[in-house]
């Protein structure tokens, strides 16, 4: 070596100098003999691999090296002592003491002697693992962005990309298919002008509200390629850094015409709805002045029959055998039983249509009032004993009079010949309420209303029948078959229900329940 | 003729005019009656215009009992008509109708009903109607004469 020849103390200097750049280098240096052992090395090449300095020199470099990497290894360093290269370095893992891999980029060369026999290498180590996963992290990120990007293009959604001149620079399959531009036609181009947006509202207010908020959203229309337009659902965003701003953009020209049919349909269906309520009113109203007129009209001869035969019962009587007497009498009776069911159905009908505002109606003093006012249900005719005090309901007076008196008259009619009728009334509260209300409140209280009489019974199988029309079960008594079908649909009315409990030949028990009226 | 005014009934149905008659007879109402076969001819009747001009053979009535449902001009209309003719506020009119309808009774005594009476289909209680017609006729007779 050329520095033999130098004076010693220069010498003893560049020795210490090399020393020190051996120790103090800011990589791993080691000198490593032909056999693989560490021969020297500096404190970098510890700090590394964790090892000791006794540890170390007891063990050979592939000792430390990642066993997939040792082959590799070796291979160049045989080509390095038949001379076949005069260095190599490549990247590989050390395995520190705990077992854990260290990405290093090794460096190698050979000393050899005067002669050119091989003597030791000389490595130099860098510990690189902090790149390397800096490294892995960026290719995850990029494997990331790429299925990001695919999946962008999976999207159903139309999704671009545009500069801040306004051109496009991203253009998803999405977008693709919707518009019948291909990424190609797109690139570079003004989307506006490309699909000839029609905006809702003035496009600087939209620029105005993306500077200031970064979004807008709204409905646009756009001309596909093949000219058909499509509405969409646009959603704008914009980046702050780049001023770019990203659109995405939803179909929704199927949503909207079926939205719009709807309405058209549901339009339709109103006029259709309010054509015909106005038909069935006017029929309502001619059907209501018919059976007024119709009432009128004939109940007039009817008056006059009853009258007439009556007068001539009366006058002639003298001149009319037994049996021409009974067809008088009988004409006289038909005409009363028309008369009857004409009012009766008159009423029914009235029931029906008519008005029912319920008030509190206290039921003791509405009977007071009718027997006061009606003989028939007064003594001798019948007994009629009431409860003096029975709570107050919500009824309509005129429909709770109703359903009294035709209640009434029934207990009085309907009783074995030569019984005195005998009915007696109370009220009680019911707790369930009635299941077919369900309009009302839930917790609504009933009364249910009794009225309990000695007369000949219903049998069980009639106790249903008896609330229809014209359901008469008993020819032996007078009446029109509505009395009972009036109480039902007038209780209903009134949001109450009825019923009757009843044996044959014991008398029976009708009710009619409402709702109370202090829990209104 | 008769010393008494007559009674006017307004009916266009003949066998209630019959009844009546039969009625006010039976009830010993003396006077007589007079009859208007529908509304127009009611108000012809009272306002002695046409055939009625001559108040000697059509003298001015003591009451009026009027139907309700008639052709050409109804019992409200000719009630109506009476209410604002001043020699006939205080008139007797007592509605008379088949009509159970209590909205028709509320607009009989609205439009200046004395009385709105359901029509009866026995002599006997016709002639009761006939009694109270004596009795409204009666007061109104004295102020008249």
């Amino acid at each position: 070596m050329k520095t033999r020849q130098k004076p010693n103390h220069p010498r003893s200097e560049q020795l210490r100098l090399y020393q020190a750049t051996f120790e103090m280098a800011p990589v791993a240096i080691a000198h490593v003999g032909l056999d693989g052992r560490w021969l020297r090395f500096n404190d970098a090449l510890m700090a590394m691999t964790g090892y000791s300095r006794e540890e170390l020199q007891r063990r050979t470099f592939s000792d430390i090296t990642h066993p997939e990497d040792i082959q590799n290894d070796w291979a160049k360093a045989k080509r390095l002592l038949a001379g076949e290269i005069p260095r190599y370095s490549m990247e590989k893992r050390y395995l520190r003491k705990g077992g854990e891999p260290v990405w290093a980029r090794l460096s190698v060369s050979l000393v050899r002697n005067e002669s050119g026999a091989p003597l030791f290498f000389i490595a130099v180590i860098e510990d690189i693992q902090a790149q390397k996963e800096a490294e892995v992290a960026l290719r995850r990120r990029e494997l990331w962005l790429a299925e990001q990007g695919r999946l962008l293009e999976l999207s159903y959604d139309a999704i671009f990309v545009r500069d801040t001149h306004n051109r496009i620079n991203f253009w998803n399959c999405g977008a693709h298919e919707l518009y019948g531009w291909a990424a190609e036609d797109a690139l570079g181009q003004d989307p506006h002008q490309l699909l000839h947006t029609e905006f809702p509202q003035p496009l600087e207010s939209i620029h105005r509200q993306l500077e200031q908020t970064g979004r807008w959203e709204g409905e646009l229309v756009h001309t596909r390629r093949d000219g058909a337009r499509v509405v969409v659902t646009s959603r704008w965003a914009r980046e702050v850094e780049t001023g770019r701003v990203l659109e995405i953009n939803r179909d929704i020209t199927e949503r909207k015409r079926a939205t719009e049919a709807l309405v058209r349909s549901k339009e339709d269906l109103e006029r259709q709805v309010q054509d015909r309520t106005a038909t069935l009113r006017e029929t309502v109203s001619e059907l209501e002045h018919f059976s007024y007129t119709l009432s009128h009209d004939m109940r007039a001869p009817l008056r006059a029959m009853q009258a007439l035969s009556a007068i001539l019962l009366e006058e002639a009587s003298a001149h009319l055998g037994p049996e021409h007497q009974d067809y008088l009498q009988r004409i006289g009776a038909a005409a009363r039983r028309m008369d009857n069911l004409i009012t009766d159905a008159l009423q029914y009908s009235l029931v029906l249509r008519g008005k029912y505002e319920v008030e509190p109606v206290d039921p003791s003093a509405l009977l007071r009032e009718m027997i006061g006012s009606y003989p028939q249900f007064q003594p001798p005719a019948v007994a009629i004993e009431f409860a003096p005090d029975m709570p107050p309901v919500l009824a309509s007076r005129a429909g709770l009079t109703q359903c009294f008196s035709n209640l009434l008259a029934n207990a009085a009619k309907f009783v074995t010949p030569g019984t005195k009728p005998r009915i007696r009334i109370w009220a009680e509260p019911v707790e369930a309420p009635s299941r077919r209300t369900p309009k009302l409140k839930s917790n609504a209280k009933f009364m249910r209303i009794w009225i309990e009489d000695n007369g000949i019974g219903i049998a069980q199988e009639h106790q249903v029948k008896i609330w229809d029309m014209f359901q008469r079960l008993n020819r032996d008594y007078e009446g029109t078959g509505i009395g009972l079908a009036l109480v039902r649909k007038a209780v209903e009315r009134m949001g109450g229900r009825v019923g009757v409990e009843s044996e044959a030949g014991r008398g029976s028990r009708f009710w009619l329940e409402l709702r109370q009226a202090h829990d209104a | 003729m008769s010393v008494h005014s007559p009674i006017l009934y307004i009916e266009d149905e003949e066998n209630d005019i019959l009844l009546l008659r039969l009625a006010l007879k039976h009830a010993g109402v003396p006077n007589p009656l007079v009859t208007a076969r529908d509304g127009e001819e009611g108000i012809s009747y009272l306002a002695g215009s046409d055939q009625f001009a001559d108040r000697n053979r059509y003298p001015l009535p003591c009451a009026v009992l009027l139907d309700l449902n008639m052709p050409r001009k109804s019992g409200f209309e000719v009630l109506g008509w009476i209410r604002q003719r001043p020699e006939f506020t205080t008139l007797p009119v007592v509605m008379y109708s088949s009509s159970p309808h209590e909205s028709d009774r509320a607009m009989a005594l609205r439009l200046g009903a004395d009385d709105y009476i359901p029509k009866k289909s026995k002599l006997a209680e016709i002639a009761e109607v006939a009694k109270l017609l004596n009795r409204r006729k009666s007061i109104q007779g004295k102020r008249r004469t």
